[in-house]
Protein backbone atom coordinates (compact mmCIF):
# COMPACT_ATOMS: atom_id res chain seq x y z
CA UNK A 1 0.00 0.00 0.00
CA UNK A 2 2.53 1.91 -1.46
CA UNK A 3 0.96 3.95 -3.77
CA UNK A 4 -0.91 7.67 -4.11
CA UNK A 5 -3.67 9.37 -3.93
CA UNK A 6 -5.64 13.19 -4.24
CA UNK A 7 -7.72 13.79 -1.40
CA UNK A 8 -11.41 14.32 -2.66
CA UNK A 9 -13.31 14.19 0.93
CA UNK A 10 -12.05 14.92 4.05
CA UNK A 11 -15.08 14.32 7.07
CA UNK A 12 -13.82 13.29 10.82
CA UNK A 13 -11.05 11.06 10.89
CA UNK A 14 -11.58 9.76 7.62
CA UNK A 15 -10.53 10.30 4.15
CA UNK A 16 -11.87 9.75 0.40
CA UNK A 17 -8.89 9.73 -1.71
CA UNK A 18 -8.48 9.18 -5.61
CA UNK A 19 -6.07 6.32 -6.59
CA UNK A 20 -3.44 6.66 -9.87
CA UNK A 21 -5.21 3.44 -11.04
CA UNK A 22 -8.87 5.38 -10.54
CA UNK A 23 -10.06 3.77 -7.30
CA UNK A 24 -11.76 5.25 -4.71
CA UNK A 25 -10.79 4.22 -1.44
CA UNK A 26 -11.72 5.30 2.34
CA UNK A 27 -8.35 5.84 4.63
CA UNK A 28 -7.61 7.53 7.72
CA UNK A 29 -6.71 10.67 8.06
CA UNK A 30 -3.54 11.32 10.17
CA UNK A 31 -3.32 15.44 10.14
CA UNK A 32 -4.71 18.01 8.64
CA UNK A 33 -5.00 16.88 4.71
CA UNK A 34 -6.85 19.26 3.07
CA UNK A 35 -8.89 18.59 -0.21
CA UNK A 36 -6.85 18.13 -3.61
CA UNK A 37 -3.94 17.34 -1.28
CA UNK A 38 -1.43 14.65 -2.80
CA UNK A 39 -0.85 12.15 -0.11
CA UNK A 40 1.08 8.60 0.24
CA UNK A 41 -0.99 6.00 1.09
CA UNK A 42 0.89 4.22 4.01
CA UNK A 43 0.58 0.80 5.86
CA UNK A 44 -0.50 3.46 8.66
CA UNK A 45 -3.48 4.95 7.02
CA UNK A 46 -4.83 1.53 6.08
CA UNK A 47 -8.30 1.35 7.69
CA UNK A 48 -9.20 -0.94 10.24
CA UNK A 49 -12.10 -2.65 8.96
CA UNK A 50 -13.82 -5.96 10.12
CA UNK A 51 -14.98 -8.40 7.42
CA UNK A 52 -18.79 -8.23 7.38
CA UNK A 53 -18.94 -11.96 7.39
CA UNK A 54 -17.50 -11.54 10.58
CA UNK A 55 -19.55 -9.49 12.34
CA UNK A 56 -22.87 -12.08 13.01
CA UNK A 57 -20.23 -14.73 14.05
CA UNK A 58 -18.65 -12.27 16.93
CA UNK A 59 -22.32 -11.11 18.14
CA UNK A 60 -23.33 -14.95 18.10
CA UNK A 61 -20.25 -16.20 20.51
CA UNK A 62 -20.76 -13.24 22.51
CA UNK A 63 -24.58 -14.41 23.24
CA UNK A 64 -23.09 -17.92 23.64
CA UNK A 65 -20.44 -17.10 25.95
CA UNK A 66 -22.46 -14.45 28.29
CA UNK A 67 -24.66 -16.75 29.62
CA UNK A 68 -21.69 -18.79 30.19
CA UNK A 69 -20.22 -15.59 32.01
CA UNK A 70 -22.85 -15.36 34.50
CA UNK A 71 -23.30 -18.70 35.06
CA UNK A 72 -19.38 -19.02 35.78
CA UNK A 73 -20.51 -16.03 38.37
CA UNK A 74 -22.70 -16.72 39.88
CA UNK A 75 -21.54 -20.58 40.26
CA UNK A 76 -18.52 -18.83 42.51
CA UNK A 77 -21.08 -17.75 44.82
CA UNK A 78 -24.33 -20.09 45.01
CA UNK A 79 -27.09 -19.53 47.46
CA UNK A 80 -27.00 -21.56 50.30
CA UNK A 81 -29.44 -20.18 52.37
CA UNK A 82 -32.95 -18.18 52.05
CA UNK A 83 -35.15 -16.69 54.49
CA UNK A 84 -38.79 -15.24 53.92
CA UNK A 85 -39.47 -12.05 55.68
CA UNK A 86 -43.52 -11.59 55.92
CA UNK A 87 -44.31 -8.51 56.82
CA UNK A 88 -46.83 -7.88 54.95
CA UNK A 89 -44.74 -7.06 52.01
CA UNK A 90 -43.51 -10.42 51.74
CA UNK A 91 -39.53 -10.88 50.39
CA UNK A 92 -37.22 -13.67 49.90
CA UNK A 93 -33.33 -13.44 50.70
CA UNK A 94 -30.69 -15.61 49.45
CA UNK A 95 -27.50 -15.33 50.65
CA UNK A 96 -24.51 -17.32 50.17
CA UNK A 97 -21.93 -18.82 52.23
CA UNK A 98 -20.04 -15.27 53.70
CA UNK A 99 -23.78 -14.37 54.48
CA UNK A 100 -24.15 -11.92 51.42
CA UNK A 101 -27.05 -11.49 49.58
CA UNK A 102 -27.01 -12.99 46.28
CA UNK A 103 -30.72 -13.07 45.34
CA UNK A 104 -33.27 -10.64 46.50
CA UNK A 105 -37.08 -11.10 45.13
CA UNK A 106 -40.41 -9.71 45.91
CA UNK A 107 -43.05 -12.40 46.71
CA UNK A 108 -46.39 -10.10 46.34
CA UNK A 109 -47.19 -6.86 44.32
CA UNK A 110 -46.72 -4.83 48.13
CA UNK A 111 -43.25 -5.91 48.21
CA UNK A 112 -42.25 -4.69 44.51
CA UNK A 113 -41.59 -1.03 45.43
CA UNK A 114 -39.38 -1.73 48.63
CA UNK A 115 -37.21 -4.11 46.04
CA UNK A 116 -37.13 -1.99 43.06
CA UNK A 117 -33.88 -0.32 42.49
CA UNK A 118 -32.18 -1.59 45.57
CA UNK A 119 -28.68 -2.82 45.37
CA UNK A 120 -28.10 -5.72 46.93
CA UNK A 121 -26.03 -8.22 45.35
CA UNK A 122 -22.80 -9.01 47.14
CA UNK A 123 -23.97 -6.94 50.41
CA UNK A 124 -23.67 -8.40 53.77
CA UNK A 125 -26.89 -9.55 54.63
CA UNK A 126 -27.94 -7.45 57.83
CA UNK A 127 -26.62 -4.25 55.38
CA UNK A 128 -29.64 -4.96 53.25
CA UNK A 129 -31.99 -6.24 55.77
CA UNK A 130 -31.45 -2.74 57.25
CA UNK A 131 -32.01 -1.03 54.26
CA UNK A 132 -35.39 -2.93 53.82
CA UNK A 133 -36.44 -2.35 57.22
CA UNK A 134 -35.39 1.47 57.15
CA UNK A 135 -38.17 1.92 53.66
CA UNK A 136 -40.97 -0.72 55.55
CA UNK A 137 -40.59 1.64 58.61
CA UNK A 138 -41.09 4.74 56.57
CA UNK A 139 -44.23 3.52 54.83
CA UNK A 140 -45.40 2.45 58.35
CA UNK A 141 -45.53 -0.75 57.83
CA UNK A 142 -43.55 -1.66 60.90
CA UNK A 143 -45.76 -0.93 63.75
CA UNK A 144 -49.23 0.76 62.45
CA UNK A 145 -52.04 -0.34 64.62
CA UNK A 146 -51.07 -2.61 67.31
CA UNK A 147 -47.87 -3.83 66.20
CA UNK A 148 -46.76 -5.63 63.32
CA UNK A 149 -46.49 -9.36 63.02
CA UNK A 150 -43.83 -10.54 61.33
CA UNK A 151 -42.75 -14.04 59.83
CA UNK A 152 -39.18 -15.26 59.52
CA UNK A 153 -38.78 -18.41 57.91
CA UNK A 154 -35.15 -19.45 56.80
CA UNK A 155 -34.42 -21.77 54.71
CA UNK A 156 -31.31 -24.22 54.56
CA UNK A 157 -30.40 -25.82 50.82
CA UNK A 158 -26.45 -26.49 51.39
CA UNK A 159 -25.52 -28.41 54.83
CA UNK A 160 -22.42 -26.45 54.52
CA UNK A 161 -24.40 -23.70 55.53
CA UNK A 162 -23.76 -23.96 59.29
CA UNK A 163 -26.10 -21.72 60.82
CA UNK A 164 -26.41 -19.54 58.22
CA UNK A 165 -30.27 -19.43 58.80
CA UNK A 166 -30.22 -18.77 62.68
CA UNK A 167 -27.96 -15.94 61.70
CA UNK A 168 -29.83 -14.46 59.40
CA UNK A 169 -32.90 -14.42 61.44
CA UNK A 170 -31.08 -12.75 64.12
CA UNK A 171 -29.81 -10.02 61.53
CA UNK A 172 -33.51 -9.45 60.20
CA UNK A 173 -35.23 -9.26 63.72
CA UNK A 174 -32.53 -6.71 64.88
CA UNK A 175 -32.72 -4.56 61.46
CA UNK A 176 -36.20 -4.57 62.11
CA UNK A 177 -36.65 -3.46 65.55
CA UNK A 178 -33.98 -1.07 65.13
CA UNK A 179 -35.95 0.41 62.08
CA UNK A 180 -38.89 0.54 63.67
CA UNK A 181 -37.95 2.35 66.70
CA UNK A 182 -38.63 2.04 70.10
CA UNK A 183 -42.68 2.66 70.60
CA UNK A 184 -43.11 0.62 67.43
CA UNK A 185 -40.69 -2.05 68.67
CA UNK A 186 -42.66 -3.02 71.70
CA UNK A 187 -45.97 -3.67 69.66
CA UNK A 188 -43.59 -6.19 67.03
CA UNK A 189 -43.99 -9.67 67.05
CA UNK A 190 -41.15 -11.33 65.58
CA UNK A 191 -41.85 -14.86 64.82
CA UNK A 192 -38.75 -17.13 63.34
CA UNK A 193 -39.55 -20.26 62.04
CA UNK A 194 -37.39 -23.27 60.27
CA UNK A 195 -38.63 -24.54 56.73
CA UNK A 196 -37.49 -27.12 54.52
CA UNK A 197 -36.74 -26.58 50.96
CA UNK A 198 -39.86 -29.02 50.09
CA UNK A 199 -42.23 -26.71 51.57
CA UNK A 200 -40.10 -23.73 49.92
CA UNK A 201 -40.73 -25.01 46.74
CA UNK A 202 -44.13 -25.96 47.19
CA UNK A 203 -45.19 -22.29 48.52
CA UNK A 204 -43.28 -21.08 44.98
CA UNK A 205 -45.42 -23.44 43.05
CA UNK A 206 -48.50 -22.10 44.93
CA UNK A 207 -47.41 -18.34 44.55
CA UNK A 208 -47.20 -18.20 48.68
CA UNK A 209 -44.08 -17.02 50.28
CA UNK A 210 -42.31 -19.52 52.62
CA UNK A 211 -43.43 -17.93 55.83
CA UNK A 212 -46.94 -18.03 54.66
CA UNK A 213 -46.61 -22.10 53.22
CA UNK A 214 -45.02 -22.94 56.48
CA UNK A 215 -47.44 -21.08 58.89
CA UNK A 216 -50.50 -23.02 57.08
CA UNK A 217 -48.64 -26.30 57.06
CA UNK A 218 -48.43 -25.77 60.60
CA UNK A 219 -51.37 -24.86 61.54
CA UNK A 220 -52.80 -28.03 59.38
CA UNK A 221 -50.72 -30.27 61.24
CA UNK A 222 -52.41 -28.76 64.89
CA UNK A 223 -55.46 -29.47 63.55
CA UNK A 224 -56.78 -25.94 62.58
CA UNK A 225 -59.57 -25.26 59.52
CA UNK A 226 -57.95 -23.38 56.98
CA UNK A 227 -57.58 -22.95 52.92
CA UNK A 228 -54.61 -21.97 51.45
CA UNK A 229 -56.30 -19.46 49.95
CA UNK A 230 -56.69 -17.39 53.21
CA UNK A 231 -53.21 -17.33 53.24
CA UNK A 232 -52.55 -16.18 49.37
CA UNK A 233 -53.73 -12.38 50.54
CA UNK A 234 -54.49 -10.91 53.80
CA UNK A 235 -52.29 -10.20 57.03
CA UNK A 236 -50.96 -13.76 59.04
CA UNK A 237 -52.59 -11.94 62.35
CA UNK A 238 -55.62 -11.49 60.59
CA UNK A 239 -55.86 -15.08 59.47
CA UNK A 240 -55.55 -16.78 62.65
CA UNK A 241 -57.04 -14.13 65.12
CA UNK A 242 -59.64 -16.76 65.99
CA UNK A 243 -57.30 -18.87 68.05
CA UNK A 244 -54.41 -16.82 70.18
CA UNK A 245 -52.51 -15.71 66.84
CA UNK A 246 -49.47 -17.69 65.07
CA UNK A 247 -47.83 -17.67 68.57
CA UNK A 248 -50.02 -20.17 69.92
CA UNK A 249 -49.46 -22.13 66.72
CA UNK A 250 -45.83 -21.67 66.78
CA UNK A 251 -45.19 -21.77 70.69
CA UNK A 252 -44.58 -25.53 70.03
CA UNK A 253 -43.42 -25.41 66.28
CA UNK A 254 -39.84 -26.01 67.48
CA UNK A 255 -40.13 -29.67 68.84
CA UNK A 256 -42.77 -30.36 65.55
CA UNK A 257 -39.63 -29.77 63.63
CA UNK A 258 -39.01 -30.56 60.01
CA UNK A 259 -40.53 -34.16 59.53
CA UNK A 260 -43.84 -32.82 60.47
CA UNK A 261 -43.61 -30.24 57.94
CA UNK A 262 -42.79 -32.25 55.52
CA UNK A 263 -45.55 -35.27 56.24
CA UNK A 264 -48.24 -32.79 56.02
CA UNK A 265 -46.85 -31.15 53.01
CA UNK A 266 -46.99 -34.51 51.65
CA UNK A 267 -50.61 -35.19 52.79
CA UNK A 268 -51.43 -31.88 50.74
CA UNK A 269 -49.86 -33.15 47.29
CA UNK A 270 -51.77 -36.34 47.93
CA UNK A 271 -55.03 -35.19 48.22
CA UNK A 272 -54.24 -32.57 45.98
CA UNK A 273 -53.65 -35.52 43.44
CA UNK A 274 -56.74 -36.83 44.77
CA UNK A 275 -58.67 -34.10 44.18
CA UNK A 276 -57.73 -33.95 40.40
CA UNK A 277 -56.97 -37.80 38.76
CA UNK A 278 -57.02 -35.89 35.18
CA UNK A 279 -54.26 -33.42 35.74
CA UNK A 280 -51.14 -33.23 37.08
CA UNK A 281 -51.38 -32.35 40.97
CA UNK A 282 -48.93 -29.76 41.15
CA UNK A 283 -49.74 -26.73 38.08
CA UNK A 284 -48.53 -23.36 38.55
CA UNK A 285 -50.40 -20.94 36.90
CA UNK A 286 -53.57 -22.23 36.07
CA UNK A 287 -56.16 -20.96 38.52
CA UNK A 288 -58.24 -24.16 38.78
CA UNK A 289 -56.16 -26.39 40.41
CA UNK A 290 -55.15 -23.72 42.98
CA UNK A 291 -58.50 -23.33 44.22
CA UNK A 292 -58.95 -26.71 44.22
CA UNK A 293 -56.42 -28.12 46.58
CA UNK A 294 -57.89 -26.41 48.66
CA UNK A 295 -61.13 -27.63 48.54
CA UNK A 296 -59.19 -31.13 48.33
CA UNK A 297 -57.64 -30.46 51.58
CA UNK A 298 -60.80 -29.93 53.50
CA UNK A 299 -61.81 -33.36 52.29
CA UNK A 300 -59.21 -35.14 53.34
CA UNK A 301 -60.01 -33.80 56.88
CA UNK A 302 -63.63 -34.91 56.21
CA UNK A 303 -62.09 -38.50 55.91
CA UNK A 304 -60.39 -38.62 59.04
CA UNK A 305 -61.56 -39.70 61.95
CA UNK A 306 -62.50 -36.69 63.34
CA UNK A 307 -65.28 -36.03 60.77
CA UNK A 308 -69.42 -34.55 61.51
CA UNK A 309 -71.20 -37.44 63.58
CA UNK A 310 -74.51 -36.26 62.08
CA UNK A 311 -75.73 -38.27 59.19
CA UNK A 312 -78.22 -35.43 57.99
CA UNK A 313 -75.73 -33.29 57.04
CA UNK A 314 -74.56 -34.93 54.02
CA UNK A 315 -77.32 -35.00 51.75
CA UNK A 316 -77.64 -30.83 52.30
CA UNK A 317 -73.78 -30.07 50.66
CA UNK A 318 -73.96 -32.81 48.52
CA UNK A 319 -77.03 -31.31 47.19
CA UNK A 320 -75.17 -27.92 47.13
CA UNK A 321 -72.61 -29.76 44.47
CA UNK A 322 -74.82 -31.12 42.31
CA UNK A 323 -76.92 -27.29 42.00
CA UNK A 324 -73.90 -25.92 41.32
CA UNK A 325 -73.37 -28.39 38.61
CA UNK A 326 -76.09 -27.36 37.04
CA UNK A 327 -76.16 -23.78 37.77
CA UNK A 328 -72.67 -23.49 36.67
CA UNK A 329 -69.73 -21.39 37.80
CA UNK A 330 -71.56 -18.66 38.80
CA UNK A 331 -72.65 -20.45 42.21
CA UNK A 332 -69.47 -21.75 42.68
CA UNK A 333 -67.84 -19.71 45.24
CA UNK A 334 -71.17 -19.90 47.00
CA UNK A 335 -70.96 -23.84 47.19
CA UNK A 336 -67.36 -23.34 48.56
CA UNK A 337 -68.30 -20.97 51.52
CA UNK A 338 -71.11 -23.27 52.36
CA UNK A 339 -68.76 -26.09 52.74
CA UNK A 340 -66.15 -24.09 54.20
CA UNK A 341 -68.68 -23.32 57.11
CA UNK A 342 -69.63 -27.18 57.35
CA UNK A 343 -66.18 -27.95 57.83
CA UNK A 344 -65.99 -24.87 61.03
CA UNK A 345 -68.71 -26.58 62.19
CA UNK A 346 -66.92 -30.48 61.69
CA UNK A 347 -63.92 -28.42 63.58
CA UNK A 348 -66.17 -27.34 66.61
CA UNK A 349 -67.36 -30.81 66.73
CA UNK A 350 -63.56 -32.04 67.05
CA UNK A 351 -62.68 -30.00 69.26
CA UNK A 352 -65.18 -30.67 71.92
CA UNK A 353 -64.30 -33.96 71.70
CA UNK A 354 -66.86 -36.11 69.69
CA UNK A 355 -64.87 -38.42 68.07
CA UNK A 356 -66.31 -40.50 65.62
CA UNK A 357 -64.96 -42.64 62.31
CA UNK A 358 -67.59 -43.49 59.57
CA UNK A 359 -65.89 -40.45 57.87
CA UNK A 360 -65.02 -42.87 54.31
CA UNK A 361 -68.44 -44.05 54.93
CA UNK A 362 -69.69 -40.66 54.84
CA UNK A 363 -68.13 -39.28 52.12
CA UNK A 364 -69.23 -42.44 49.56
CA UNK A 365 -72.89 -41.60 50.67
CA UNK A 366 -72.00 -37.85 49.88
CA UNK A 367 -70.90 -38.99 46.27
CA UNK A 368 -73.96 -41.85 45.71
CA UNK A 369 -76.30 -38.49 46.75
CA UNK A 370 -74.92 -36.13 44.59
CA UNK A 371 -75.24 -38.71 41.46
CA UNK A 372 -78.75 -39.20 42.21
CA UNK A 373 -79.41 -36.08 42.34
CA UNK A 374 -77.61 -35.25 39.15
CA UNK A 375 -79.94 -38.14 37.51
CA UNK A 376 -83.51 -36.49 39.13
CA UNK A 377 -82.38 -32.96 37.66
CA UNK A 378 -81.51 -34.96 34.42
CA UNK A 379 -85.12 -36.51 34.02
CA UNK A 380 -87.13 -33.20 35.67
CA UNK A 381 -85.08 -31.44 32.55
CA UNK A 382 -85.90 -34.00 29.91
CA UNK A 383 -89.68 -33.57 31.80
CA UNK A 384 -89.80 -29.98 31.25
CA UNK A 385 -88.66 -30.30 27.92
CA UNK A 386 -91.22 -32.65 26.79
CA UNK A 387 -93.67 -29.97 28.57
CA UNK A 388 -92.21 -26.96 26.84
CA UNK A 389 -92.31 -29.23 23.51
CA UNK A 390 -96.53 -29.82 24.18
CA UNK A 391 -96.88 -26.08 25.14
CA UNK A 392 -95.07 -25.11 21.89
CA UNK A 393 -96.76 -26.88 19.61
CA UNK A 394 -100.55 -26.13 21.09
CA UNK A 395 -99.84 -22.49 20.81
CA UNK A 396 -98.37 -23.05 17.62
CA UNK A 397 -101.48 -24.06 16.78
CA UNK A 398 -103.15 -21.85 17.75
CA UNK A 399 -101.53 -18.92 16.13
CA UNK A 400 -102.13 -21.20 12.92
CA UNK A 401 -105.51 -21.10 13.55
CA UNK A 402 -105.67 -17.13 13.98
CA UNK A 403 -103.66 -16.13 11.16
CA UNK A 404 -105.83 -18.15 9.00
CA UNK A 405 -109.29 -16.67 10.22
CA UNK A 406 -108.31 -13.09 9.80
CA UNK A 407 -106.99 -14.38 6.44
CA UNK A 408 -110.20 -15.57 5.88
CA UNK A 409 -111.60 -12.17 7.45
CA UNK A 410 -109.38 -9.49 5.29
CA UNK A 411 -110.21 -12.33 2.07
CA UNK A 412 -114.12 -11.77 3.13
CA UNK A 413 -113.81 -8.09 3.22
CA UNK A 414 -111.96 -7.50 -0.22
CA UNK A 415 -115.15 -9.56 -1.61
CA UNK A 416 -117.35 -7.38 0.05
CA UNK A 417 -115.32 -4.30 -1.26
CA UNK A 418 -115.60 -5.97 -4.67
CA UNK A 419 -118.93 -6.38 -4.44
CA UNK A 420 -119.72 -3.09 -3.47
CA UNK A 421 -117.71 -1.35 -5.74
CA UNK A 422 -119.28 -3.79 -9.17
CA UNK A 423 -122.35 -2.66 -9.17
CA UNK A 424 -121.80 1.01 -9.60
CA UNK B 1 30.64 41.99 -8.86
CA UNK B 2 29.06 42.30 -5.53
CA UNK B 3 26.10 43.61 -7.80
CA UNK B 4 26.18 40.49 -9.81
CA UNK B 5 25.98 38.48 -6.71
CA UNK B 6 22.89 40.37 -5.46
CA UNK B 7 21.62 39.73 -8.80
CA UNK B 8 21.62 36.32 -8.85
CA UNK B 9 20.48 35.78 -5.48
CA UNK B 10 17.23 37.90 -6.46
CA UNK B 11 17.04 36.02 -9.09
CA UNK B 12 16.73 33.06 -7.16
CA UNK B 13 14.92 33.74 -4.61
CA UNK B 14 12.27 35.36 -7.45
CA UNK B 15 12.16 31.42 -9.14
CA UNK B 16 11.37 30.57 -5.85
CA UNK B 17 8.95 32.36 -5.60
CA UNK B 18 7.11 31.90 -8.62
CA UNK B 19 7.24 28.36 -8.19
CA UNK B 20 5.58 28.41 -4.77
CA UNK B 21 3.24 30.85 -6.37
CA UNK B 22 2.43 27.99 -8.83
CA UNK B 23 2.32 25.56 -6.41
CA UNK B 24 -0.26 27.62 -4.94
CA UNK B 25 -2.09 28.05 -7.70
CA UNK B 26 -2.75 24.41 -8.75
CA UNK B 27 -3.15 23.39 -5.55
CA UNK B 28 -6.02 26.20 -5.36
CA UNK B 29 -7.09 25.13 -8.79
CA UNK B 30 -7.00 21.08 -8.05
CA UNK B 31 -9.02 22.03 -4.83
CA UNK B 32 -11.70 24.16 -7.14
CA UNK B 33 -11.65 20.82 -9.48
CA UNK B 34 -12.62 18.75 -7.02
CA UNK B 35 -15.45 20.85 -5.52
CA UNK B 36 -17.02 21.44 -9.08
CA UNK B 37 -16.87 16.98 -9.63
CA UNK B 38 -18.11 16.83 -5.74
CA UNK B 39 -20.89 18.98 -6.98
CA UNK B 40 -21.79 17.18 -10.06
CA UNK B 41 -21.52 13.69 -8.98
CA UNK B 42 -24.05 14.80 -5.81
CA UNK B 43 -26.14 15.98 -8.74
CA UNK B 44 -26.51 12.43 -9.50
CA UNK B 45 -27.02 11.22 -5.80
CA UNK B 46 -23.05 10.04 -5.64
CA UNK B 47 -20.89 10.85 -2.48
CA UNK B 48 -17.50 9.48 -2.42
CA UNK B 49 -18.15 7.67 0.74
CA UNK B 50 -19.86 5.66 -1.55
CA UNK B 51 -17.79 5.38 -4.52
CA UNK B 52 -15.02 4.10 -1.75
CA UNK B 53 -17.18 1.41 -0.98
CA UNK B 54 -18.63 0.51 -4.40
CA UNK B 55 -15.46 1.26 -6.67
CA UNK B 56 -13.76 -2.13 -7.55
CA UNK B 57 -11.60 -3.56 -5.93
CA UNK B 58 -9.83 -5.84 -8.76
CA UNK B 59 -7.26 -4.73 -11.31
CA UNK B 60 -9.09 -6.49 -14.01
CA UNK B 61 -12.79 -5.31 -13.27
CA UNK B 62 -11.32 -1.62 -12.45
CA UNK B 63 -9.57 -1.52 -15.84
CA UNK B 64 -12.97 -2.82 -17.73
CA UNK B 65 -14.88 -0.41 -15.81
CA UNK B 66 -13.34 1.86 -17.10
CA UNK B 67 -12.87 1.33 -20.72
CA UNK B 68 -16.72 0.97 -20.74
CA UNK B 69 -17.10 4.43 -18.66
CA UNK B 70 -14.62 6.06 -21.06
CA UNK B 71 -16.84 4.80 -24.10
CA UNK B 72 -19.75 6.22 -22.51
CA UNK B 73 -18.40 9.76 -22.55
CA UNK B 74 -16.91 9.60 -25.73
CA UNK B 75 -20.40 8.42 -27.46
CA UNK B 76 -22.65 11.68 -27.11
CA UNK B 77 -25.51 10.20 -27.90
CA UNK B 78 -25.48 7.61 -24.90
CA UNK B 79 -23.71 10.39 -22.84
CA UNK B 80 -26.67 12.55 -23.50
CA UNK B 81 -28.84 9.91 -22.34
CA UNK B 82 -27.07 9.81 -18.90
CA UNK B 83 -27.33 13.79 -18.65
CA UNK B 84 -31.15 13.75 -19.42
CA UNK B 85 -32.27 11.20 -17.41
CA UNK B 86 -29.35 10.79 -14.87
CA UNK B 87 -29.56 7.63 -15.95
CA UNK B 88 -27.30 4.89 -17.29
CA UNK B 89 -28.53 3.67 -20.66
CA UNK B 90 -28.07 0.36 -18.88
CA UNK B 91 -29.29 -2.12 -22.15
CA UNK B 92 -27.26 0.04 -24.56
CA UNK B 93 -23.79 0.06 -22.81
CA UNK B 94 -24.42 -3.81 -22.30
CA UNK B 95 -24.58 -3.70 -26.21
CA UNK B 96 -21.01 -2.18 -26.14
CA UNK B 97 -19.76 -3.62 -23.84
CA UNK B 98 -20.63 -7.04 -23.96
CA UNK B 99 -20.98 -7.08 -20.11
CA UNK B 100 -23.81 -8.35 -18.00
CA UNK B 101 -26.88 -5.90 -17.27
CA UNK B 102 -25.73 -6.86 -13.62
CA UNK B 103 -22.10 -5.86 -13.89
CA UNK B 104 -23.54 -2.51 -15.03
CA UNK B 105 -25.86 -2.71 -12.52
CA UNK B 106 -23.87 -2.85 -10.00
CA UNK B 107 -21.08 -0.75 -10.09
CA UNK B 108 -23.57 2.30 -11.71
CA UNK B 109 -21.88 4.95 -9.38
CA UNK B 110 -18.51 3.95 -10.31
CA UNK B 111 -19.46 4.04 -14.02
CA UNK B 112 -20.91 7.31 -13.39
CA UNK B 113 -18.50 9.17 -11.70
CA UNK B 114 -15.82 8.21 -14.07
CA UNK B 115 -17.35 9.06 -17.45
CA UNK B 116 -18.61 12.43 -16.03
CA UNK B 117 -14.44 12.49 -15.11
CA UNK B 118 -13.35 11.88 -18.28
CA UNK B 119 -16.21 13.34 -20.29
CA UNK B 120 -16.15 16.65 -18.00
CA UNK B 121 -13.36 19.82 -17.39
CA UNK B 122 -11.11 18.14 -15.07
CA UNK B 123 -7.72 18.32 -16.65
CA UNK B 124 -5.98 17.75 -13.41
CA UNK B 125 -8.51 14.59 -12.36
CA UNK B 126 -7.80 13.36 -15.71
CA UNK B 127 -3.57 13.84 -16.10
CA UNK B 128 -3.82 12.27 -12.33
CA UNK B 129 -5.95 8.69 -13.45
CA UNK B 130 -4.01 8.14 -16.67
CA UNK B 131 -7.17 8.12 -18.04
CA UNK B 132 -5.91 10.54 -20.75
CA UNK B 133 -4.01 7.56 -22.15
CA UNK B 134 -7.18 5.69 -21.82
CA UNK B 135 -8.91 8.07 -23.82
CA UNK B 136 -6.31 8.28 -26.48
CA UNK B 137 -6.26 4.47 -26.66
CA UNK B 138 -10.12 4.23 -27.35
CA UNK B 139 -9.97 6.93 -29.71
CA UNK B 140 -7.07 5.02 -31.60
CA UNK B 141 -9.44 1.83 -31.24
CA UNK B 142 -12.42 4.03 -32.61
CA UNK B 143 -10.66 4.96 -35.53
CA UNK B 144 -9.64 1.62 -36.51
CA UNK B 145 -12.55 0.58 -36.76
CA UNK B 146 -13.63 3.23 -38.63
CA UNK B 147 -16.40 4.28 -36.34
Amino acid sequence: MSSRGIVMEARGNKLVVLTQEGSFRKVRRLGDERIGQEIVLTAQRKMLRMPKAVIPAAVILILIALPAFWAARAEAHPVVAYLSLDVNPSFEIGVDRELNVRKLEAMNDDALPFVKGLHYEGLPAAQVMELLARRLAESSYLGSGGGAEVILAGVKLDAGAGNAVALLSRQAEQALLSAAGSAQAAGMHVTSLESTEAVREAAAAKGLSTGRMTVYLLAKSQGYNVSLDQFRSGAIQEVLSWDGGVDALVSDSRNIGSEKLQEQLEREKKAAATSLPTGSPVRKTSPAPQERPAGAAVRTQSAKPAASPEPAASPKPSAKASKRDAAGAGERSDAERTRDSRQKAEHRHRQSGEHKSYGGDLERKRLEAEKLLKEKAEAARAKLDEKARKAWEKRKAELEEALKRSHDEMERHAGQKRGSNEPR
Amino acid sequence: MEEEEETFYSHAFNRQAVIRFNQNQDAEERRQEIMEFTAELASYGIRFADLADTSPKHEDSRILLQGIAAKLAKQDRLFSVLLDTRRLPVKELTELSGVSRKTIERNRKYLIAVSLLVHGRYPFLKHYIHIEALKEQIEKKAGGTGL
